[in-house]
């Protein structure tokens, strides 16, 4: 029966995977083996790994001779399992981490009826009954009986999904319809989420009373109202970091700030809730843009570099350095940037809108919207932009105010224009700029002119880091062991990197030092074959290098003799010679895997199994 | 004489092997590479994709081949990323994984910010079984690998949402060191679906030789060792990266510098040793 078992799984996986191989209908078959297979070759792993230790161990146990290796392979292997099993050190993967929402566990079925949406529809008949809705969907979505039922609020990726899932038109139409109808209320609307992966309510944002008000009116069920509570709490959560008042900017104090976060002189910085990662952006861009600088601006700051120091600087210094601020952007800039996306573009028509106009009878359905009205900057708008160029401290944010009480500034040409300035320098990152450009130049540069470059990079700097910290700190984290066991900076990777990485590539280096030691000792031409071998041998190495190509330069290479260039004769080994040997051996290889295979699956070749038969 | 070379401790020759491969890389020794048939034909295959195609990278090696495999690897992503190209990297040798996320944070983080996880490009990750994956996923992808190597659902990952065997991939980049590697894919993914997709790859010298009987109708063209990662890293720089100052993109150029003393030292070597043994032999005969 040991032996018995084994000899049985062999022929039928071999015999399988032969009969999948040739007959089509089959295929499923042998694409189930090989999955088996697949699997047995993890186990073999685990196998490996416990056959590792036993046989270290008892080395260790025993003081055999070289026992100490064997410890310290025990000892590296264990460190590694450990430090890549428990994901020691390693981050939370972001993906997994939702920041800005939080978490309360509450299942499907826990959903309250409110959050039951239904539409009359059905799956298309062009979709066949063993393929399934796609999976963001599958767990929140029944349809039967000509209803379509949904649990929960539907996310863009949702709807997308649903829509991917069939071109038929009504389809898409009641889907939109269904989309539209499974939102929450519009107070709650961009806060409130159920995730069907995560089985967990989640809400973005600090939850006001109000809000709380109007998510207990949607329910009564002790589970939902256990949640309310849970992500009451943790969304008025406050976390509190001790700064210096200089390490705070004056814009951050002087600005606009982000409601979830306060600021006290005592040197408090709260952040209430968990802090979204666009909260945290603009908490780290509070510093303003350098604006476009005028010849004398320029002048002004080069003296003031030269003032700063006790080293003269150089003309050449000089022309870098206003080389660098003529880079600067400019006021014709952003308003092209602005009046570009401001070009109105056709739109498209909802799925709805499609299906209204084919249940119309029109025949030739046309998915565009025409493009409407251009919007370009007006005269007042562009003393708005001047306004902000000459005030240094103004804020992206009270430039679109001002664009937008001079005239029209649609969504896109804000975000056009947002983008634009926010991927602009600021103080801190142009004196970064000029400091490196100037250093790559060789112009040496005191302390007094580098802190006058870099000092305000420092605060930014620093303010950046105070930024982080308070992110971190506000982040109740969801899976803490979702992240990746070999993150940068843990000890896995640390290992990894510095240890195993280097050893691997330092004992196949080795090789090199023991094939010239054979080089010498072993290659004789004691015979015609050794000559022959020898002959391809210093083709080969010679036609590697560039060597080959140099010595046989002289040949012309598109003459008559070109085959004689070094580096073409290499080739023609390779694709001629070597090309024809080898096919002669595979296919006696084959030949010997056939009949060894015939062998192993009928039984008569038992060796794999430690037989002597 | 002779009978000193006779007796030469062979740390003698340890230390003119170092010093071969030392010198250049001190000396920053280059030389001039022209791209031979092969190196073309990889570089012409990638070439014909257009942007958006998707690609599988199969990264079947590990530390111990990055002096022969890695400035190959790199030039690969490169080309893929100067091109567009929707990449998926996995593999099926236990340490590929590790140099795929090696390749990405060197090549695509760093020149390439604006390509996204999951969107441009992706690593699956590791799987055992060494062919047995390779047999799997070319008709179903999603058997073996539910999720990319973070642990995210494929069907999360825009990118992958319409991919289901590697029969849905444009083209196949293999590099390889060894078993499971190049001739696992001709074997088992490129010659029953030799119609569907192609396979390009670079492996190590060892390997180069054996996989010549498939060019070019399993194999459209392979990188031999060293020399084949220099030919093709001057083809993508020269298209996609001339003026750049990364030393990473020119590390196959580099390392053939060390490679030409090396040989030009086996060499001597050998005729050395002859010479040796056919003094003792004639001295034996007389």
């Amino acid at each position: 029966m040991k032996r018995t078992i084994p000899l049985m799984i062999t022929a039928v996986g071999g015999i399988l995977l032969i009969v999948a191989t040739f007959i089509p209908a089959t295929k499923d078959w042998g694409e189930k083996a090989t999955i088996w297979f697949d699997i047995l070759a993890g186990i073999a792993f685990i196998l490996g790994g416990v056959n590792l230790l036993m046989i270290h161990l008892s080395k260790v146990s025993d003081r055999k001779k070289g026992w100490a290796y064997s410890l310290i392979t025990l000892l590296s292997f264990l460190t590694m399992l450990f430090a890549g099993l428990f994901k020691i050190g390693s981050p939370p993967a972001p993906d997994q981490e939702f920041y800005g929402e939080s978490f309360a566990p509450l299942t499907i079925s826990q959903l309250p009826d409110s959050a039951t949406f239904t539409i009359p529809g059905e799956i298309p008949a062009t979709i066949t009954d063993h393929i399934e809705l796609p999976a963001s969907v599958r767990t929140q979505m029944t349809v039967a009986d000509g209803t379509i039922t949904f649990r929960g609020w539907m996310r863009p990726n949702q709807l997308n999904d649903l829509i991917d899932f069939s071109d038929n038109l009504k389809w898409r139409a009641t889907m939109e319809a269904l989309a539209e109808k499974a939102k929450p209320q519009v107070t709650l609307t961009g806060s409130l989420d159920w995730y069907s992966d995560h089985r967990a309510l989640s809400y973005g944002g600090v939850m006001t009373p109000e809000d709380r008000t109007s998510l207990e009116q949607m329910g009564s069920d002790a589970p939902w109202k256990s949640a309310i509570d849970q992500l009451d709490k943790l969304t008025n959560k406050k976390i509190s970091l001790n700064v210096k008042p200089e390490d705070v900017p004056p814009a951050f104090i002087n600005g606009d700030k982000p409601a979830t976060v306060a600021y006290e002189s005592s040197g408090q910085l709260t952040a209430t809730g968990d802090m979204t990662t666009g909260t945290r952006d603009t908490l780290k861009s509070v510093f303003p843009v350098v604006r476009p600088m005028t010849p004398e601006q320029q002048q002004a700051y080069w003296q003031s570099l030269v003032d700063a120091g006790e080293k003269p600087l150089d003309d050449d210094a000089r022309q870098t350095f206003i080389g660098i601020l003529d880079t600067l952007w400019t006021k014709q800039q952003l308003v092209d940037i602005i009046n570009a996306a401001g070009i109105a573009k056709p739109g498209t028509k909802s799925w709805t809108q499609l299906y209204e106009e084919q249940q119309a009878g029109v025949a030739d359905l046309n998915p565009e919207i025409p493009a409407g009205e251009s919007v370009t900057l007006n005269d007042a708008q562009l003393q708005a932009i001047d306004a902000y160029i000459a005030a240094p401290q103004q804020r992206i944010s009270q430039l679109v105010i001002n664009l937008k009480a001079a005239g029209t500034l649609t969504g896109g040409q804000q975000a056009a224009m947002t983008k634009y300035l926010s991927s602009q320098p600021t103080s801190g990152r142009l004196g970064r700029d000029l400091t490196q450009t100037l250093m790559d130049k060789n112009v040496s540069l005191d302390q007094a002119q580098l802190e006058l470059l870099l000092g305000p990079y420092r605060s930014e700097m620093v303010w950046a880091r105070i930024v982080e910290r308070l992110f971190i700190a506000s982040h109740v984290v969801k899976y803490p062991y979702s992240g990746e066991y070999n993150a940068t900076g843990t000890p896995f990777w640390w290992m990894y990197e510095y240890i195993m990485q280097p050893l691997m590539a330092t004992v196949f280096a080795l090789l090199a030092f023991y094939v010239a030691s054979a080089a010498f000792r072993a290659f004789r031409v004691k015979n015609v074959e050794a000559s022959l071998l020898l002959g391809t041998a210093f083709i080969i190495l010679l036609g590697r290098t560039f060597a080959g190509v140099w010595l046989t330069s002289w040949i012309d290479p598109a003459g008559p003799f070109s085959g004689f260039r070094i580096e073409n004769m290499t080739v023609w080994i390779m694709s001629v010679i070597n090309t024809a040997g080898n096919r002669a051996i595979f296919i006696g290889i084959a030949l010997g895997i056939i009949s060894t295979s015939v062998k192993v699956l009928l039984g008569v070749d038992r060796s794999y199994l430690g037989s002597d038969d | 004489m002779i009978d000193f070379l006779d007796k030469l401790d062979r740390r003698w020759i340890f230390l003119a092997m170092g010093l071969s491969v030392l010198i250049p890389i001190l000396m920053k020794l280059q030389f001039p590479e022209t791209a031979t048939a092969q190196s073309q034909a990889v570089f012409e295959e990638i070439e014909k994709l257009k942007e958006g195609d998707p690609v599988l990278m199969a990264w079947d090696w590990d530390p111990a081949s990055a002096g022969e495999l890695e400035p190959m690897a790199k030039s690969f992503v490169l080309h893929c990323a100067s091109k567009k190209l929707k990449m998926y990297f996995l593999a099926i040798y236990p340490l590929g994984n590790q140099m795929a996320d090696n390749d990405i944070a060197d090549v695509i983080k760093v020149d390439f910010p604006d390509l996204k996880y999951g969107e441009d490009y992706v690593n699956l990750g590791y799987k055992p079984g060494y062919e047995g994956v390779i047999k799997v996923i070319v008709n179903n992808l999603r058997e073996l690998y539910p999720t990319d190597s973070r642990g995210t659902n494929l069907d999360q990952i825009p990118m992958c949402r319409n991919v289901n065997s590697v029969q849905d991939m444009k083209l196949i980049i293999n590099v390889s060191s060894g078993y499971p590697g190049i001739k696992e894919w001709v074997q088992y993914a490129s010659t029953p679906y030799k119609h569907k997709f192609k396979l390009v790859g670079g492996c190590t010298g060892v390997q180069a030789s054996l996989m010549y009987p498939y060019i070019p109708q399993q194999l459209a063209g392979q990188l031999g060792a060293i020399k084949g990662a220099a030919e093709y890293e001057s083809l993508v720089t020269e298209k996609y990266d001339p003026d750049s100052k990364r030393e990473i993109y020119k590390e196959g150029r580099r390392r053939m510098g060390p490679q030409l003393i090396a040989h030009m030292l086996m060499i001597g070597l050998i005729i050395l040793g002859n010479i040796v043994y056919f003094a003792q032999r004639s001295r034996g005969a007389a």
